[in-house]
């Protein structure tokens, strides 16, 4: 079983005044064949956490751990960066206009350690396509002639060629119609049950990511504010800004939001972070609101720890969840021991 | 319907604020016309909300430029009627339609930048355009402007005036869109998929404005969307389009439990939602809709039905109405329908 350990990594663009600081201290660990998901707004850092995993930004701090062993901070992953491949958004500016379909996974297959015979390979290519529920006879075309679901299908496929063991998922259905992100996202589920995959899904709609993932972080300019296992995240969100987004998806036959639940201002410069909590500006249970509240201006509540698996950098946390201790079992232990476990601080 | 004048007499006094009667757009194509909008028909009272929702291809943004008059060329509308706020838009002199589109029709669409001049101060941008279509001394103008992007959620509207586009976030360039096409007090304003490109709490921000805008202006709106969930919060009416055509239109309050056309159930039972059981698998759609050059004799969802029955792929189910302010084009649901009724009679 694969385990990857994110372990208080920062990446940050540019050098000097111009600096921003794109992610900071985050911390996360996927362990065996399950799903983490990712959520947050555009600016959260979301993608720029999938490419530092693999490999593809260097990291400014921290370290990246696959199955214990430290990958190279900067530069490409080698072979062992091949366990971990990533699915972009826009399957179709990832293929090579000019490759048929066939030739294209045909390469990635190649890619893999050892030598193979050019009718082994072809019979590879021919079992991947299949695995992503495609008709072999469709590697002699390109990619142009494909709909966005079959192009994300052959994406998958390609990722699927180096025989990985987690593929980072960034926001790949986003671009799909809502009948043809259905039918990837029960691939991604097959998938997983039949090779026994980790995944780190990226997406911006919480729903989507709620129904694939057992675990979710939430990040907010570059921070992750709150992380807990699916079911209670949505059950009893303890972040602001995680309950803050979940009442702010629209949905069927619920009607509007009450007006003073829809959170004000937009994700503030990453420039220029505000000192303190990060979400202070926004926040409907902070300072804006209630004026005694003073401290989430002043003092960063990450590495706050609530519970051991229901993680939450805030002050003043809402609803203390419940049952979250019971609901994970033993082979979840020890996940979050990296976490600087200052709880005192501000309570 | 075909009773509709059609006489050259440009104003029909009363009824709805809009009346689509067989709306269709044509595209030429190798083997013939192309038809991504066919037989369009729906009517909308004043103040009122409605919804378009819909994948792809199926023709909701065309039939809203349709409406607005703004399909390109070489594409070429045609109706049995196209009335709004009283006028025909098919046989009004060309300098009158564009008078009374310019100044009681608005339309945003999903790409703010694109919309705006980026070389332009935002203050300009909104003046400008009011006094293209209205006698405004640019005072008052101006007046109505910085009200307007007050209105729109726009803090230090006066100073939001002077600056440019790009120096306003997504949201906020989206809600001055809204602003522009709120200048000239239109009676109708479409709304291309506003909130597509923007984040979930932008999203409801711009949401918010424009309830607010129906309920203080009285403006009815046309919301574009492929999101049933956007289309629900705001809307008291929704229409469902498949392959050009509309499938199903009924009152949102029924969309969770009354939908009758078997696309509608799919489309919603496809979406994952925060309430389903997580471990429950999604309904997928088998197939992929038509493309425009295949023109099916019967349903056009036919092909992908899970309940079609002979009769949808030899004859095509027109709108027709199920119950009050429901109308399904759906053979199965119709006769399912009419049976419950038969038996409650009996």
């Amino acid at each position: 079983m694969a385990r990857l350990d994110v372990e208080d990594v920062s990446v940050q663009y540019g050098t000097g005044r111009n600096s921003v600081t794109a992610i900071s201290n985050v911390d996360l660990v996927l362990d065996g064949s399950m799903t983490l998901g990712i959520v947050g707004e555009s600016g959260s850092g979301k993608s720029t956490l999938a490419r530092a995993i693999v490999g593809l930004l260097p990291l400014s701090n921290g370290l990246i751990l696959f199955d214990g062993v430290c990958l190279p901070s900067k530069g490409m992953h080698g072979r062992k960066g091949l366990a971990l491949q990533m699915v972009f958004q826009d399957a179709h500016s990832s293929l090579n206009p000019r490759m048929t379909v066939g030739e294209a996974v045909d390469e990635a297959v190649a890619s893999r350690k050892g030598r193979m015979s050019r009718k082994a390979r072809s019979a590879e290519t021919e079992r991947l396509l299949d695995l992503v529920a495609l008709d072999p006879s469709v590697r002699e075309r390109f990619p142009h002639q494909f709909s966005g679901g079959q192009l994300q299908r052959i994406a998958i496929a390609r990722a699927l060629a180096v025989e990985p063991q987690i593929l980072i998922l960034d926001e790949v259905t986003s671009a799909l119609d809502v009948s043809v992100q259905a039918t990837i996202l029960v691939l991604l589920r097959e998938l997983q049950a039949q090779l026994g995959l980790g995944y780190v899904f990226i997406s911006h709609d919480l729903a989507v990511v709620r129904h694939l993932s057992d675990w979710i972080a939430v990040m907010y300019l570059g921070q992750v504010c709150e992380l807990a296992d699916a079911d209670s995240l949505f059950r009893v969100p303890a972040h602001p800004y995680t309950r803050s987004l979940i009442e702010s998806i629209p949905v069927i036959g619920q009607g509007r939001p009450a007006k003073e639940r829809i959170l004000t201002g937009e994700i503030p410069d990453p420039r220029h972070p505000p000192a303190g909590c990060r979400f202070h500006t926004r926040c409907p249970q902070g300072p804006l609101t209630q004026p005694d509240r003073a401290i989430c201006c002043e003092s960063d509540p990450q590495g706050l720890l609530k519970l051991a698996e229901h993680r939450v950098a805030c002050h003043f946390p809402l609803d203390r969840p419940v049952g979250t201790r019971a609901d994970v079992g033993n082979n979840h232990d020890g996940h979050f021991s990296q976490i600087r476990a200052d709880t005192s601080q501000g309570l | 319907m075909s009773a509709m004048s059609r006489d050259g007499d440009t104003t029909v006094v009363g009824g709805p604020l809009l009346h689509v009667d067989g709306l269709t757009v044509s595209l030429p194509g190798a083997t013939g016309r192309l038809l991504p909008v066919d037989s369009v028909s729906f009517e909308m009272a004043a103040g009122e909300v409605v919804g378009i929702v819909g994948e792809s291809g199926s023709g909701k943004t065309l039939t809203a430029l349709a409406i607005a008059q703004l399909v390109p060329f070489p594409a070429q509308v045609s109706a049995k009627a196209l009335l709004f706020g009283g006028y025909d838009l098919l046989t009004a002199p060309p300098k009158l339609k564009r008078t009374i589109l310019a100044s009681r029709l608005s339309m945003i669409f999903q790409n703010p930048m694109a919309s705006l001049n980026p070389a332009m101060r935002i203050g300009p941008q909104l003046i400008d355009g009011l006094r293209s279509s209205k006698e405004f001394r640019r005072r008052e103008a101006r007046a109505r402007a910085r009200h307007l992007l007050g209105e729109v959620n726009i803090a230090r509207p006066e100073a939001a005036m002077r600056r440019y586009p790009f120096e306003f976030s997504g949201g906020m360039r989206q809600r001055a869109m809204i602003a522009m096409a709120l200048m000239a007090e239109p009676e109708l304003l479409i709304a291309d998929e506003p909130t597509t490109a923007l984040d979930v709490t932008v999203q409801a921000q711009v949401l918010e404005v424009l309830r607010q805008v129906n309920r203080e202006h009285g403006t009815a709106i046309i919301l574009i969307s492929h999101n049933l969930g956007i289309i629900s919060e705001i809307c008291q009416r929704v229409l469902v389009m498949y392959a050009g055509r509309i499938v199903e239109d009924l009152d949102v309050t029924a969309l969770a439990t009354g939908a009758a056309h078997p696309y509608t159930k799919a489309l919603m039972a496809s979406v994952p939602s925060l309430e389903r059981d997580r471990s429950a698998p999604l309904v997928t759609i088998p197939g992929r809709p038509p493309r425009l050059e295949e023109r099916l004799p019967g349903c056009a969802f036919a092909p992908r039905c899970g309940v079609a029955i002979a009769q949808c792929s030899t004859e095509r189910p027109e709108l027709a109405e199920m119950s009050l302010d429901h109308r399904v084009a759906c053979f199965v649901a119709i006769k399912h329908e009419s049976e419950v009724m038969s038996r409650g009679e009996a």
